[in-house]
């Protein structure tokens, strides 16, 4: 015992510097700009999904309604006529890519009225509002179109999953095509290519959907694959998407 | 405190920085073989990860203790990441100059040793030596700090003992 007291004397002999004041000055500083930065501001997941629940407007609701309707009573009456399948895909095919364009276009318009650098340095980063804004308008977007394709397989008595894999395949296509888009192109003309990716989205699709062969039973592993991969490359962009919004914020703070 | 700084209150960031940073800042200085350029910057790094983690952080027990898990840790982390240490274990940055010429170089003399003795510990033993004697904390701190469990802590404590017993033997003459 005697003797470890006296190491412990001996290891008490070891004495260090004075505290570098200039150095816990700097972590001061330093810490309490972190504590000013959005990163440091972080809110729930619920409260972003919330708030931005709230700042979305009235009229993409209705516009978005309005769309659905009319689709649904296209396919409605297509059903009730007994015209052939690919008149109310045709339909569809229209549909969904506009509705899609409404919902791209929200999630996107701090880039749009180019007010990223705004919602850049508010409280919450700029990532997180598109990505929940991106997540209330794609859940929306899917309900709706899901909802519109029920109604098409209820009145041509085609498999649910069928008339699902149909209207999946060009939506997420669609999606696809408008970030990438956003992605690619100058502020100011953003508008008129989202509008031309559209109608070449609807062309493109209008005419594939008219050949019969892809409709019969057996192309159903065709249709899942190419499911399978348009969801892939959705992925994919919406995580390019994503890393476009978190690249743009840091440039714009490396720049002050 | 954490509330407040969980909530964005600066000034609490500031007072716990100013009440902390001592004691953070010697067990890295110790744990770096007296590097205090290495250790202002782990210290440093130990603040800004709490703040990084402080929304999640759930206090149980003394808080000293959870700043002290993060700097084991962020020094454990650095010696895996960098390349080994040169330090100059005979020199000093100490600057208390109380005492004789004779009694200050006698001091220096015996501090260049101690560091020397711990310096010849493994990091686990050193880690513990630290934390035990610098500290003044007890071995259910140091485990759950070390992440070990309580008879490991004692181990490594009796072995880097016994070593540093042998070192002080040797540097006084075999007269302990």
């Amino acid at each position: 015992m005697k003797k470890n007291n006296e190491i412990q004397e001996w290891l008490q002999l070891y004495d260090t510097p004075a505290i570098p004041k200039g150095k816990m000055n700097e972590l001061i500083s330093a810490g309490q700009r972190y504590m000013d930065s959005a990163e440091f501001n972080k809110n729930s997941l619920q409260t972003i999904l919330l708030s931005q629940l709230q700042y979305l407007p009235l009229f993409f609701w209705i516009v978005q309604v309005i769309l659905v309707a009319i689709a649904v009573v296209l396919v409605s009456l297509s059903g009730y006529w007994k015209v052939p399948l690919h008149y109310p895909l045709t339909v569809l095919m229209v549909m969904i890519p506009l509705i899609v364009l409404v919902g791209v276009r929200e999630v996107s318009k701090s880039n749009l009225y180019d007010m990223w650098e705004i919602e850049q340095s508010s409280r919450c980063q700029l990532v997180k509002i598109t990505a929940c804004r991106m997540l209330i308008v794609g859940l929306v977007d899917l309900f709706l179109v899901t909802g519109t394709l029920t109604v098409t397989s209820f009145y041509y008595q085609q498999s649910f999953i069928e008339v699902i894999l149909y209207g999946m395949v060009p939506f997420n296509i669609s999606c696809t095509c408008y970030l990438f888009t956003i992605m690619r192109n100058e502020k100011g003309q953003i508008s008129y290519h989202l509008f031309v990716c559209m109608i070449c989205i609807t062309v493109i699709f209008s005419i594939i959907l008219k050949q019969e062969v892809l409709f019969e039973t057996s192309m159903i592993w065709g249709w899942s694959i190419f499911y399978f991969f348009s969801l892939v490359l959705l992925a994919k962009t919406v995580w390019d998407y994503l890393e476009h919004e978190k690249k743009i914020g840091e440039l714009a703070w490396n720049l002050q | 405190m954490i509330k407040k700084i969980q909530a964005g209150d600066t000034e609490a960031f500031d007072a716990l920085v100013r009440k902390y940073y001592g004691i953070i800042y010697q067990f890295c200085y110790r744990r770096l073989n007296g590097d205090t350029d290495t250790a202002a910057d782990i210290t440093q790094d130990v603040f800004l990860k709490l703040l990084e983690n402080i929304h999640a952080v759930r206090m149980v027990g003394k808080f000293q203790n959870y700043l002290l898990t993060i700097a084991a840790n962020t020094c454990n982390n650095y010696f895996k990441k960098a390349k080994p240490i040169y330090t100059d274990l005979t020199t000093f940055d100490i600057t208390d100059d109380t005492g004789s010429a004779l009694e200050r170089a006698i001091q220096n003399e015996n501090m260049i040793e101690v560091r020397k003795a711990l310096h010849t510990l493994p990091d686990y033993q050193k880690e513990v030596i630290i934390l035990r004697f610098y500290h003044e904390l007890k071995i259910r701190e140091i485990a759950k700090i070390t992440e070990s469990n309580i008879p490991t802590a004692k181990s490594r404590l009796r072995q880097g003992l016994q070593k540093i017993k042998r070192y002080l033997e040797d540097f006084k003459g075999g007269d302990i």
